[in-house]
């Protein structure tokens, strides 16, 4: 028998051993950003919550950090799914003889008093943390999922947005498309950085919806500078670039938000 | 001094002081407008029984009116009219002299002073009541003379009904001639009398925000109906003015930065350039300033007007009345004349004069040439009434004046010669008209003989004026106070400012210098020429301080301030997370109300409550029959709740009068109404008189000199440490009101005498080089070339002296100064909120998961090549 319990026990820790390698691969392959995520629970919608991808301050707080240094969760959770099956397969194996072993009378009322076909108390008590420890899980694959997803998308559409045509024109030499990709790179790049950190200004999610290529932006997050705007009403910030891409005879960077401006058919 | 002074009223509505001299000579810029009334009789020139002449000669004595006999004659159009004493009136000093007494004892004094009360005994004969047809005026109207017991009268009165037809001759010379003794006095007046469709009356608020211009005429039909006064658009004038100089393009569709949206306001922005060119002959001498288009521009146009401007180095002029006499705060701005290949550097107070002259002349002109263009060949006499802020002295007014007649001669002579006829000029204090414009009001109870308090808060100072109205006719105003300080407006959105900076050093969770971050991100923003990031930021304060919540919903209002979000980042994160200003806009343009978290805000409006009441305390505690009917309070700075209670408060409490007498008005109604109401020709205002004297007597020893503040110290209170002239007035050990005639002499040396808003002793050393035994009288008289004190021994006036403004050179009012020009100049060292050291900031935060603070915006991190100089928006 007591082989049978350590094989059970070596079973469970097992699986949870390798649950836990799994996630760490994982984690390594997404890097710290997609770790970070951890704690963020809903991210099918950056509109809606706008915390998508980054770390909010109760991630930090609840000391989910601790998962970016050892894979604990997937180890405990071996440990638990192992120990319930174990105690299982114990009862059931001795019931018999201990049906047979006098009670000890001092414990009468702390034994559970087992019936026919019904788990223990403390069955349904490790049950629930198994529940519920399952149901974190997949929230965490989910959400693991929504950050990979996210992150391809982004950087796959950063990638063609962004990279390629920035490639494309240093190969070319043209220096119109090289300044306008740089400030395009640049202001994604920070509201994207700005993003993760959880730091984001109300104009980054413009940025990244409009890199997406998902819903346009609002309006209101940006000031339009273009051709008719009163040299007066530039704030000294933008000027520079906007004379950088003047000089470049740019029409500007479209879509793209930098420090609240929107420069376009300048 | 070699003169005597005659009270004298122009035409019922201009009191002024006739000096009266020894030699013959036709004085310049003695020049009054007579609107000929087209039915009634009217008053040229009146002389009160119930004035002194006052006399400026020494071993002389005054002359009451009372004594004073009166004969008229008109010649070739020149009205001579002699005075001189009753031939039989006694002499009534000589044998009540009082027995030498030595007087060496302040209950001796007291003594004196108050035996010097009673009304002295004297002998007069009836004067000879008599009334004297002088003959005609010209083809409407016929002269007469008029000596009764209360008064004399040069009157007029129309001998042919007046119609379209304007008069044949229009100029009348009154010439005053005092005969004393073997001596004769005298000067002259040219009045005008103008008919109904010449007439022209014109008054300019230059404001230091913004101007305005009034108009009067009557009408040019049958009726010759006096029209109500209008209110030009002086802002399209000076474009229109502009346009056709060609200094601005005339197909320019363009809108300017001096534009007031839906109003007649001029906004007041000037840029002056700062390489000057132009031929100046003789730079001191020289009032204008030459090639105006190129050098002065008046109009900005806000596509690219100011970004224009700052390339080709043109720097905007500061509040000129609020850095009146203060231009030293600018001297890193200077200016070059270039002569002769040669760059003569200039400075800003010497520049100043020239602008403002300049300006004027522009406003003037821009006028006058619609009104030239529209009444083609018509022919004006002008009046002008300029407003001008309590804080100018006598100096300033004589200065203004004279400036003023100088544009009207030089318009005369060339552009309008022959069309401009005559001119007459006169200031008005902007509080006296504000009052003039109250009691205008309909449904307003004003009552004679009483003292009324205008205080008026605008946006960069508090001016405040007491006025008596007159014993038999409310509207002989006679001026006992006024004076000004630099705080109103600008200083309560500099306290908000300060709140903020305040809180955001209190609040920002940061390993880095929050006062750091103040200078490098915010202050450097504002006082660069990032115009629209600086309005911005300002708009918001603005807003702020109009949704105010007053301190019983503080902690709620800063927990909205606590949580307000800008993205992700709130004022905890600002230092270390945020795009520098930019963010704090945002996040500013999130907050809807702002509170005084820390009491900078209360402190200023005790500050300027307490200041004005102050001021006012020293008239209602000295001036024996104080009798205060009401406080009229307007300015923008009224619309700001908490400074209205704490004023009324002051008011009660330190003035003992009721709240019922207080009334607030409001301002935008006033400004209205004010400069309308200086046209009420019913108004009897001495304008050229800064206030009466008050004698502020100290010990022994001076008042110490007041220690230049050093703002860079830590205060717990934000106005603790102001000096100004109060505090220095709290150490006088007797204040004696001067017009009551009961100076105390004795400590003439150790007196200091506030008239108006400066502070004045006297000058030289002779007037107290006393004879043992002498019971001396001494009295402060304004003349047109100052405050002189008269030394007087049983009546005889043997002493003269000037008396000498003492000018505040330390930087005592730069606490005042500096709230004062925000936004347009800001200076680290007045910024109380970086100065202190007592604000404990929040417990720094565990280092975030963020490997290193994020290069957000790096824009504002550039602190190479800060502007040097402050700009002005």
């Amino acid at each position: 028998m007591k082989r049978l319990f350590f094989l059970f026990l070596l079973t469970g820790l097992t699986t949870g051993w390798a649950q836990a390698q799994t996630d760490t691969n994982r984690a390594k392959d997404t890097n710290r950003v997609a770790d970070s995520n951890i704690a963020t629970q809903q991210d099918t919608s950056l509109a809606e919550d706008g915390e998508a991808g980054g770390i909010s301050d109760t991630a930090d707080d609840t000391g989910n950090n601790d998962s970016q240094r050892f894979p604990w969760l997937p180890v405990v959770l071996g440990l638990v799914a192992g120990a319930v099956i174990t105690a299982v397969v114990m009862r059931l194996s001795s019931g018999k003889a201990k049906a047979n072993t006098p009670r000890p009378e001092s414990q009468p009322e702390t034994q559970p008093i087992r019936e026919e076909g019904r788990p223990s108390p403390q069955e349904q008590k490790l049950k629930r943390q198994l529940d519920n420890l399952t149901k974190e899980k997949e929230q965490l694959q989910q959400q693991l999922a929504s950050d990979r997803n996210f992150d391809n998308e982004y950087y796959g559409e950063a990638f063609r947005k962004l990279v390629a045509p920035m490639h494309d024109a240093m190969e070319r030499g043209a220096h119109r498309e090289i300044e306008e990709n740089l400030m395009k790179i640049m202001s994604h790049y920070s509201s994207l950085t700005r993003y993760k950190i959880a730091k984001k200004q109300p104009y980054d999610e413009a940025n990244i919806q409009y890199l997406m290529s998902r819903k346009s932006p609002g309006e209101g997050l940006a000031t339009e500078i273009n051709k008719d705007t009163p040299v007066d009403k530039i704030p000294k910030h933008i000027k520079p670039l906007l004379d950088l891409l003047r000089e470049q005879g740019s029409g500007g960077l479209d879509e793209s938000i930098i420090s609240g401006y929107r420069i376009r058919n300048i | 001094m070699n003169f005597y002074s005659l009270p004298v009223i122009i035409n019922d509505r201009r009191e002024m002081l006739l000096e009266l001299t020894g030699q013959h000579f036709q004085p310049k810029n003695n020049s009054y407008i007579i609107e000929v009334p087209s039915l009634t009789s009217f008053n040229l020139f009146s002389i009160l029984r119930s004035s002194v002449i006052r006399t400026f000669v020494e071993g002389s004595h005054d002359i009451p009116m009372s004594r004073i006999e009166a004969e008229c004659t008109l010649n070739d159009d020149v009205i001579t009219l002699k005075l001189f004493e009753q031939k039989a009136a006694p002499k009534p000093a000589a044998e009540q002299a009082p027995a030498a007494k030595e007087r060496l004892s302040y209950e001796d004094l007291e003594d004196y002073v108050s035996r010097d009360k009673k009304p002295k005994p004297e002998a007069i004969l009836p004067v000879r009541e008599q009334v004297q047809q002088l003959g005609q005026a010209n083809s409407h109207l016929a002269l007469s003379f008029e000596s009764k017991q209360n008064v004399v009268h040069v009157k007029s009165r129309q001998t042919r009904e007046i119609d379209q037809a304007l008069f044949d001759r229009n100029k009348l010379t009154l010439r005053v001639v005092l005969e004393v003794g073997e001596e004769q006095y005298s000067n002259a007046v040219d009045l005008y009398l103008a008919h109904p469709s010449q007439f022209l009356g014109i008054a300019l608020d230059f404001g230091s925000e913004s101007s305005q211009m009034a108009v009067k005429r009557y009408t040019n039909d049958f009726n010759l109906q006096e029209r109500r006064p209008e209110i030009e658009n002086l802002f399209r004038n000076i474009v229109s003015f502009h346009k056709s100089n060609g200094w601005v393009s005339q197909n320019e569709v363009v809108d300017f930065y001096q534009e007031e949206k839906n109003t007649n306001f001029y906004k007041s922005l000037f840029y002056l350039k700062e390489q000057l060119t132009g031929d100046y002959e003789d730079i001191d001498r020289e009032v204008f300033i030459k090639n105006i288009a190129d050098n002065l521009k008046m109009l900005v146009n806000t596509k690219d007007g100011f970004n224009t401007l700052t390339a080709q180095k043109f720097h905007q002029l500061p509040n000129l009345k609020i850095i009146h006499k203060h231009e030293d705060l600018l001297s890193g701005v200077t200016f070059e004349i270039e002569k002769q290949g040669y760059g003569i550097p200039i400075k800003l107070s010497e520049i100043k004069q020239k602008v403002y002259n300049t300006i004027l002349k522009v406003m003037i002109a821009s006028f006058l040439k619609k009104e030239f263009i529209r009444y083609d060949k018509a022919t004006r006499f002008i009046r002008l009434m300029l407003l001008v802020p309590n804080i100018y002295d006598t100096n300033d007014i004589n200065y203004i004046q004279h400036q003023l007649h100088n544009i009207f001669q030089e318009l005369s002579e060339h552009e309008y010669k022959d069309r401009i006829l005559a001119w007459e000029v006169s200031t008005i204090s902007e509080s006296d008209a504000s009052f003039i414009g109250y009691i205008n009001k309909n449904n307003i109870s004003i009552e004679k003989d009483r003292d009324y308090i205008i205080i008026d808060s605008g946006k960069g100072t508090t001016d405040f004026s007491v006025i008596r109205t007159g014993k038999e006719n409310i509207f002989d105003l006679n001026p006992v106070y006024r004076n000004g300080f630099s705080g109103a407006g600008n200083m309560i959105t500099y306290a908000i400012f300060e709140t903020l900076l305040h809180y955001i050093r209190q609040t920002a969770q940061t390993h880095q210098s929050s006062i750091r971050y103040i200078k490098d991100k915010v202050i450097r923003i504002l006082t660069s020429d990032d115009l629209e990031r600086k309005n911005n930021f300002y708009n918001e304060l603005e807003r702020l301080k109009f949704n105010y919540k007053s301190s019983h919903i503080s902690d709620q209002v800063r927990d909205t301030w606590d949580h307000a979000r800008s993205g992700d980042i709130g004022f905890r994160d600002l230092i270390e997370y945020g795009d520098g200003i930019n963010t704090l806009i945002s996040l500013l343009s999130g907050l809807e109300n702002v509170s005084d978290f820390y009491s900078y805000i209360n402190e200023t409006c005790d500050f300027i409550a307490d200041t004005a009441v102050r001021y006012i305390r020293l008239i209602k505690d000295n001036k024996k029959d104080f009798n205060c009917a009401g406080i009229i309070l307007t300015g923008r700075s009224f619309m700001f709740k908490p400074l209205v209670d704490k004023m009324k408060q002051s008011l009660v409490q330190q003035l003992q009068v009721s709240e019922s007498r207080i009334n607030l008005l409001n301002s935008n109604e006033l400004k209205d109404i004010c400069i309308k109401g200086v046209f009420n020709n019913s108004i009897r205002v001495n304008a050229e008189m800064t206030g009466y004297p008050i004698q502020l007597v100290f010990g022994d020893q001076e008042p110490e000199a007041q220690q230049p503040k050093k703002p860079a110290a830590p205060r717990k209170s934000l106005f603790a440490r102001i000096f100004n002239d109060l505090n220095s007035f709290e150490q006088a050990e007797e204040k004696v009101l001067a017009f009551d005639h009961n100076l105390n002499f004795d400590k003439l040396q150790t007196s200091q005498f506030l008239i108006g808003s400066k502070t004045y002793r006297v000058s030289g050393n002779d007037i107290f080089q006393k004879r043992p035994g002498v019971a001396y009288e001494a009295d402060i008289e304004f003349t047109h070339k100052g405050y002189f004190i008269r030394r007087k021994y049983n009546g005889i006036v043997d002493c003269i002296a000037p008396m000498r403004a003492i000018e505040d050179t330390g930087s005592s009012d730069m606490s005042l100064i500096i709230p004062s020009l925000f936004p347009n100049y800001i200076d680290e060292k007045y910024l109380n909120s970086l100065e202190r050291d007592d604000i404990a900031p929040a417990p720094v935060v565990p280092a975030t998961p963020a490997p290193t603070p994020p290069p957000v915006s790096d824009n504002d991190n550039n602190t190479e090549n800060p502007p040097s100089n402050p700009l002005y928006f």
